[in-house]
């Protein structure tokens, strides 16, 4: 058994231009289960990939045993049995299970050949020792999310680390798979390793977690006994004192105002995964209205927002804008019939980091700035100058994207798409990302002036606290299906929304059937 | 595809163009008998001797010209490996129309062998941003495979129905000497085939550069995704920009024959295609640096010519040192240089202030 | 001579035609596996080729020769997969380089050496044919599938080979692993482009006996006599889903289209340009066909 402590990491991300983490701090002792509990972007993931050896610390310790130790790669971390099971599991299609749990040392005959019997014996005894039940003999590519979970897992008990770290482990799972996570944890903590789980949903961890660490803008904030502290007070500490701005600046607008987008009945049925990754949704968002939609990983986010991007056809049902047929290739936000959209993969998508600001934002409107065919400087100038205006984008137009942080790569989709006129529609997807606290307030005040200026804003975001702030009403998607949707307001809490999306409780604006199963 | 790397850019062009120049000395050192003769033979007699000289910069004119053609498709992102048929065909679809043309005036004729050139090129060209579009067939093979049947059916033609009866050669008719560009500096065979070719550059750099039809077609090369999202039918720049580079490669065949052939010989082009693809990637798709790169690439191969003239290997040569090109103009990383780059972490550190992002991790 | 005879010598020369094909997409298999698209394959051979002639003909051993073509192939692809792999090059562009190299340089060593840049034919020995004397070439089957030279039946041992070392072996795993997931295989504390770099160097061995295939039967090293088969391997793999069985089975179907319009040459007196321009049209219509949305 051993003990680990962390002391004093700091860790700067040039290419974000952001500290994400500031004298972070960290004690790990053995045969618990540990739980490092914080906001998105607190700093969990980056702590955590320093101590398993995928990122290196610009300063501080990392102590094992009490030697220090440096660790170049995750390998490095293995060999003192620390590993790490990532949010993104890693297991390499193609290969069965049984090859993905021993991959790196497999058993083998002579020649250098695979002893294929010995590899499923090795991995099914390895299962059955820590009590999973995979069937170890499944290509990769069949397995569902949990089981890909367990072979993660898995890898990690064959190599024998004794420490393991599991990134947000329950977010994809459905609840049966957590239940069963669970007492495979429960399990595992007996037969002395230690457990560290990376999250932010507080029922989970004061479910499971002996010990918990608090993190926060990339400090540590501290380290407490599961049982000293309530969920109350371990909320209040991860969500920090500030208030919502929301209730200053809400303002409440006659209902019934006309739809400007209709969603009727789409499915979009996806061939290789055999399910449907969008089941029968009809949601419309009308004028001066912000619809939040909330949902886990892998149930349906991604691929609403695709189908509003053009990206993925309705195999089932339409989608119209203002009347008429939702357009293929997307209009400028500000000119008529546009719509803004901000993506949530900005640099793939939202911006081209090879092109300067300026260019960035000619490209959406290329009828204006080419009057003739050729450019018109003078005019792509204006309105570049206006879009880089609206949050403070700190760049000149000529400064290539790939130059600024990821802030202000945000801030400048983030402007291109919200500068006047705004447009009738405004799709955004996790607009709050990489922007620093002054800036997300920015943002929000923004996004809610254009609300009141007429718009329909269909706001996505995997972030409650984003949803709760800005959405009038907020949809839940579990499974491609809408669980439910709820008029915002003070009886909605992140609680019932995360029962809703984990498919808890269904809700059509009356409070959840059973909203405090996940936070006893 | 043709991705480009800020801090190693100008380091791998120097780099190569060091490595084509020792190579193409340690090709000269193995290979000849002599080998301070072969060196003055090789660097010195392409500018010291008018007849060569002039050769030298009529080969220019094509390389540009296809060289442009290969930009056009790099820019958009799509790999055209076509330029050998398309040069071929070209070359055919000229020599016939002028042929079939030879009552009428000069001026006439160009007009007509060029179109001609320029569709015949665009056509295939075309074919494989089709395929592409249509059938997602990979354009960097399907041209390759078009132009190897295109460029077996002109041998054909030249061999076959075309040939000229009065001729010892594998070769066409000529086309009538009236319509071939007027000669610059005989007895080369430079001709003003060459301003057709820098006017083409100057051309080439303002649409690239200046037009709305250039923003969006490099916008496509350079992220397809953003452009699909700022409202820009990336299909039709996978078509439009192989149409396009398949016609100047068609219209450097043209260049080729109306400049210095006069009629259309077998595997006379042969070669030039993988050129302008080496022209091309050291200019770094920029039309302008076309000139410079065609004229050390024209260059290095005069050189090889002049050396060669006896043992008749000269294009072995050049495509050696082409290798040699090919092989580190990509290169993103250099073993001889280091960028420090830890530096300008801690300079960072010291300014701190900026608050947590959101972003980095989960 | 019966139809029979007919299918039967157009099926044999077709086996015959497969070699140099079936050995080229082995090796293919390996880079395609690992993630790559190997455009090289062509130059490779063609290296295969020149130097497996030039050895067997230095020494009069076609074991020798064999072993030169797949040595001077995988040297070739070393420094193709170094410059892509170590300099971060764009690997069309270096397997270009690649494709380039080997005309100009066989050819620049073929006037040296050989005193010619066309057709070399040398006295070689002629490889030996092992299973005629045993099963005789009298019936059908005896011809078609007992009466080839020794380097087809090594073209058969060695492509059950490379499908064995694919799927069974550690760096087969590895290889395949680094093709699908190359950052679990760097989580796993291995380098993914050392595999990478394995599979290219595989490629160039295996393209280099199937380029020794070509030239040590016929006696004679001819420019470019590789002929597009490279490309049409590649063809072969993505047709054959990258499964060791199927691309075979596809080399196969080409090579029957390459001995069915040799076959129709002698009949009917085709040029021979479209001959040869049958083979890239085959492999042009199938990739149409048979590869659209495949290839991700």
């Amino acid at each position: 058994m051993k003990s680990v402590e962390l002391e004093d990491i700091d860790k700067y991300f040039p290419s974000s231009g952001t500290w994400a983490l500031i004298q972070a701090r960290l004690v790990l002792i053995p045969g618990q289960i540990h739980a490092v509990v914080g906001e998105n972007g607190a700093g969990k993931t980056t702590l955590m990939k320093i101590l398993a050896g995928h990122e290196r610390p610009d300063s501080g310790r990392i102590l094992v045993q009490g030697n220090a130790v440096k660790f170049n790669s995750p390998a490095d971390a293995a060999r003192l049995g620390i590993g790490m099971v990532h949010q993104h599991f890693m297991t390499i299609p193609g290969l069965s299970a049984a090859q993905n749990i021993l991959f790196g040392s497999e058993p083998r005959t002579a020649f250098g050949f695979l002893d294929k019997k010995g590899i499923l014996c090795t991995a099914a005894d390895c299962a059955a020792r820590y009590g999973f039940s995979i069937d170890v003999t499944k290509k990769a590519e069949s397995l569902s999310v949990g089981e890909q979970q367990q072979v993660e897992i898995l890898r990690l008990l064959y190599k024998n680390c004794d420490i393991l770290i599991l990134d947000e482990p329950t977010s994809v799972l459905t609840d049966q798979e957590i239940h069963s996570l669970f007492s495979v944890l429960r399990q595992l903590k007996a037969s002395g390793k230690t457990i560290v789980i990376i999250s932010h949903k507080v029922g989970e961890i004061k479910k499971i977690a002996d010990r918990l660490s608090v993190m926060k803008d990339g400090r540590c904030l501290g380290e407490f006994r599961a049982s000293d502290i309530s969920s109350h007070a371990l909320s209040d500490l991860i969500m920090g004192d500030y208030e919502s701005p929301r209730k200053k600046i809400k303002t409440t607008f006659p209902r019934q105002s006309y739809p400007i987008l209709e969603i009727k009945n789409v499915s979009i049925h996806r061939q290789k995964r055999k399910s449907n990754t969008l089941r029968d949704i009809t949601l419309s968002v009308n004028e001066k209205e912000i619809i939040g939609v909330c949902a886990l990983a892998n149930n349906g986010l991604k691929e609403l927002e695709d189908l509003l991007a053009g990206r993925l056809k309705p195999d089932k049902g339409s989608v119209a804008y203002l009347g008429n047929p939702y357009p293929k290739l997307r209009k400028a936000p500000w000119l008529p019939g546009g719509i803004a959209y901000v993506p949530s993969d900005r640099i793939g998508r939202g911006s081209c980091t090879d092109r300067s600001v300026a260019e960035n934002i000619v490209a959406l409107d290329r009828d204006s700035f080419f009057p003739h065919g050729l450019l018109d400087s003078a005019k792509a100038q204006a309105r570049t100058l206006k879009a880089i205006q609206v949050l403070g984008v700190k760049a000149r137009p000529e400064s290539k994207i790939r130059q600024l942080s990821g802030g202000n790569i945000q801030k400048m989709i983030l402007g291109r798409e919200l500068s006047e006129p705004p447009a009738n529609f405004c799709l955004l997807c996790e607009p709050g990302w990489g922007l620093d606290y002054a800036s997300l307030r920015r943002t929000y005040k923004r996004i809610l002036e254009v609300r009141n200026k007429g718009s329909a804003i269909l706001l996505l975001s995997s972030d409650i606290d984003e949803i709760l702030e800005l959405s009038d009403r907020i949809v839940v998607l579990h499974e491609g299906m809408i669980a439910g949707i709820v008029t915002n307001g003070p009886g909605i809490t992140k609680a019932k929304l995360g029962a809703m999306m984990m498919g808890l409780g269904r809700s059509d604006g009356e409070p959840c059937a059973q909203p405090e199963k996940l936070n006893d | 595809m043709i991705k480009k790397e800020s801090g190693d850019k100008g380091k791998s062009l120097i780099f190569t163009l060091l490595a084509a120049l020792i190579s193409s000395c340690l090709l000269l050192l193995f290979f000849s008998e002599s080998f301070f003769d072969s060196f003055v033979l090789f660097f010195i007699n392409p500018l010291a001797n008018r007849y060569y000289l002039g050769n030298m910069i009529a080969f220019m004119a094509p390389l540009i010209v296809a060289g442009l053609g290969i930009s056009f498709a790099f820019e958009s992102h799509n790999f055209n490996l076509g330029g050998e048929g398309q040069i071929y065909a070209g070359s055919l679809a000229a020599v016939l129309v002028a042929i079939a043309m030879k009552e009428q005036s000069a001026a006439l004729i160009w007009l007509a062998s060029f179109t001609a050139a320029a569709a015949a090129g665009g056509a295939l060209g075309a074919l494989s941003g089709f395929l592409k579009r249509r059938l997602a067939v990979d354009e960097l093979i399907s041209s390759f495979l078009v132009s190897s049947i295109v460029v077996l059916v002109v041998d054909f033609c030249i061999t076959g129905p075309f040939q000229d009866p009065l001729s010892n050669f594998q070769a066409t008719r000529a086309i009538p000497p009236a319509a071939a560009l007027p000669k610059i500096l005989p007895p080369s065979s430079l001709s003003t085939g060459i301003f057709a070719a820098l006017l083409a550059m100057v051309l080439g750099k303002f649409i690239l550069a200046r037009t709305r039809f250039g923003f969006e077609l490099r916008l496509c090369g350079a992220n397809k995704d953003f452009a699909r999202y700022a409202g820009i039918d990336e299909g039709l720049y996978a078509l439009v920009p192989m149409l396009i580079s398949g016609a100047l490669h068609g219209v450097a065949g043209a260049l080729m024959i109306f400049g210095s052939y006069g009629r259309l010989l077998r595997g006379f082009s042969s070669g030039v295609g993988w050129s302008a693809i080496a022209v091309a990637l050291i200019a770094r798709n920029n039309p302008l640096a076309l000139l410079p790169a065609a004229a050390f690439y024209a260059y290095l191969d005069a050189g090889s010519k002049s050396v060669m003239m006896g043992a008749g290997a000269s294009q072995e040569i050049v495509g050696s040192i082409q290798a040699v090109i090919f092989l580190f103009i990509t290169a993103t990383r250099l073993p001889f240089f280091k960028a420090q780059t830890s530096f300008l972490r801690t300079m960072l550190k010291s300014k701190t202030g900026t608050k947590k992002s959101r972003w980095r991790s989960q | 001579m019966t139809w029979l005879d007919t299918a039967g010598d157009i099926l044999a020369s077709a086996l015959e035609a497969m070699t140099p094909l079936l050995l080229a997409a082995a090796g293919g298999l390996f880079t395609e596996l690992a993630g790559m698209l190997n455009i090289a394959l062509e130059g490779l051979m063609l290296t295969g080729a020149f130097f497996g002639f030039a050895a067997a003909a230095a020494s009069g051993s076609l074991i020798l020769g064999v072993l030169a073509g797949a040595l001077a192939s995988s040297a070739v692809a070393w420094a193709y997969g170094s410059a892509t792999l170590r300099l971060k090059a764009n690997a069309f562009i270096t397997g270009l380089a690649a494709n380039i190299f080997a005309p100009s340089i066989t050819a620049i060593l073929s006037a040296v050496w050989f005193g010619t840049r066309s057709v070399v034919a040398l006295d070689i020995p002629e490889p030996a044919r092992p299973l005629q004397a045993f099963f005789g070439s009298t019936s059908i089957l005896g011809r078609i599938f007992f009466s080839h030279h020794s380097l087809v039946y090594l073209s058969w041992v060695l492509a059950a080979g490379a499908a064995l070392l694919s799927n069974r072996s550690i760096l087969g795993t590895r290889i395949r692993a680094t093709g699908a997931r190359a950052e679990a295989v760097a989580a796993a504390g291995f380098k993914p482009d050392s595999y990478k770099l394995a599979a290219i160097i595989l490629s160039g061995f295996f393209c280099g006996i199937a380029g020794a295939s070509l030239s040590l039967p016929l006696g004679a090293y001819v420019p470019a006599m590789s002929s597009g088969r490279g490309w049409i391997a590649l063809v072969a793999i993505y047709l054959g889903n990258r499964r060791p069985g199927r691309t075979a089975l596809a080399c196969f179907i080409f090579a029957l289209a390459e001995s069915f319009s040799n076959f129709a040459q002698g009949q009917f007196g085709i040029p021979s340009e479209f001959i040869l321009a049958i083979p890239f049209a085959a492999t042009l219509i199938a990739l149409s066909l048979g590869t659209s949305a495949k290839r991700v």
